[in-house]
């Protein structure tokens, strides 16, 4: 009986992380690389993209010049490490498409997908997709799966994450 | 006299491979490239070299040789690079050489560590695209007089010697083309005063296989044609100039190279020179080969 209400205490203490873990992540990036042209080059950028935090596996198209990018289960790839680590292995990035889940919110005015930890944040880019999504949301604070485009712009007097979201399609 | 002729020749010989065919690390097996990542530049490289001197010229044209004298250079480098940062590169190369002289009357060899060499190499122009890139990169190489130039044949030259050179270089899907120009600044030792150089490269890739490269890593056959040549002035040997000194080599270069993997390739070229006008009466090469990999430790 007393293992029973610490286990429940527990995960009283534990819901709200636990709760967010679930609610909102970076599940998978394609990140279009320009300058993926020598396959004997791609090594670094292999190896560097692996070591960023949340990711699992990495595959590299070479002909489609794009590193596809999965990450762990219940974890967050960090998309802010990924144009630097592309910088670093000597490439350009041309653009990141992710398939992230989270919760749609108001942010200082704007629909933000909100991630994880509160602070990886994505300002969402009006669009018909966007708009769609929140006529079916209808004000609900529903988790929403969406794939779109990362473009690495700071809307003025945002003090949240730098990237901006275009929503191409999205699932309830 | 004869010790110093085999002085110049060994020396212009690994000057020529100093500067730029031998010891280039890029994709090309000849040239250098401004790429510095991957197999293409941050890969330990090894391999042995051939080069056979089997004929007198003078003014160019093949002349009987009344020692019937005869060269064999085997030149195994190891060039150990280090990325600073994705753009510099800093490398050392360790050549063991072993150099053998045949005459009528005589059998002569050595061998040993010749000159060691540094290279930084910045990679200061980049423009990226969808599976195309081009890059220009410039190179500073220093070349220490490490090794035993008092032997017959001699190792090196026995001079410190500085290299400048700039490569360019442009791949897109299938085919890359390299494009090189250097000049090489030599000093004097023991009464020789070497003469300056330049090397010129110019280097086409085509990958045989695979025609569409879906997923990296898959096994990859790349072909090469490359240009390689240079051109060195007469030295000087206490201050009077050396007319059978210098002159001018261009090698047409086919060869192979197989990517096997992430952390692999092997290599293999072929040099004959089309262009081969040493200034005076010079033993000649005839021709090169060379086998040799790169493995990426890190």
């Amino acid at each position: 009986m007393n293992t029973r209400r610490l286990l429940v205490v527990i995960t009283i203490i534990l819901a709200p992380w636990l709760g967010s873990q679930t609610i909102a992540q970076v599940e998978q990036v394609d990140l279009g690389v320009d300058g993926l042209a020598c396959p004997f080059c791609s090594y670094g950028l292999e190896k560097k993209l692996n070591e960023i935090k949340g990711v699992d596996e990495v595959s590299i198209y070479i002909d489609k010049g794009i590193a596809s990018i999965k990450g762990n289960k219940g974890e967050s790839i960090d998309v802010d490490q990924l144009d630097p680590v592309v910088k670093d292995a000597g490439f350009t990035t041309r653009e990141i498409s992710v398939v992230a889940v989270g919760k749609i919110t108001m942010s200082e005015g704007r629909p933000v997908l909100l991630a994880n930890d509160n602070n990886t944040n994505f300002i969402l880019k009006s669009n018909e997709a966007l708009e769609k999504l929140l006529n079916q949301l209808a004000g609900a604070e529903r988790s929403v799966r969406v794939v779109g485009t990362l473009m690495n712009e700071m809307p003025q007097n945002h003090k949240g994450h730098p990237y901006t979201l275009t929503i191409r399609e999205f699932t309830l | 006299m004869r010790k110093t002729v085999f002085i110049l020749l060994i020396g212009a010989l690994l000057f020529c491979l100093a500067a730029s065919e031998g010891f280039a690390q890029g994709p090309p097996i000849n040239t250098d490239s401004p790429i510095v990542l991957g197999l293409s530049g941050r890969a330990v490289r090894t391999f042995g070299k051939l080069i056979r001197i089997p004929s007198l010229r003078q003014d160019g044209e093949k002349i009987t040789d009344p020692d019937d004298s005869k060269v064999t250079v085997w030149v195994t480098p190891l060039a150990i690079p280090y990325n600073v940062t994705d753009r510099l590169q800093v490398a050392g190369i360790f050549p063991f050489v072993n150099a053998s002289l045949r005459t009528r009357t005589q059998r002569l060899s050595n061998f040993g560590l010749s000159d060691i060499q540094f290279f930084a190499k910045y990679v200061w122009y980049q423009a990226d695209g969808k599976n195309k890139t081009f890059r220009i990169a410039s190179r500073v190489d220093l070349k220490l007089p490490t090794s035993d130039e008092k032997e017959t044949p001699a190792l090196g030259t026995g001079s410190t010697d500085f290299a400048f050179s700039t490569v360019a270089g442009w791949i897109e899907n299938r085919v890359g083309v390299y494009l090189e120009g250097g000049y090489g600044l030599n000093t004097s030792n023991g009464g020789v005063n070497y003469g300056n150089s330049f090397l010129y490269n110019l280097a086409l890739g085509y990958r045989v296989v695979p025609v569409v490269y879906e997923t990296y890593p898959s096994p990859q056959l790349n072909a090469f044609l490359e240009l390689n040549g240079n051109t060195t002035a007469r030295s000087a040997v206490n201050a009077l100039e050396n007319p059978n000194s210098g002159g001018t080599t261009i090698y047409l270069s086919p060869g192979l190279q197989y990517i096997g993997g992430r952390l692999w390739l092997v290599e293999g070229s072929f040099q004959y020179p089309i262009v081969n006008n040493p200034n005076g009466t010079q033993l000649a090469t005839a021709w090169t080969a060379s086998l040799g990999v790169r493995l990426l430790l890190y």
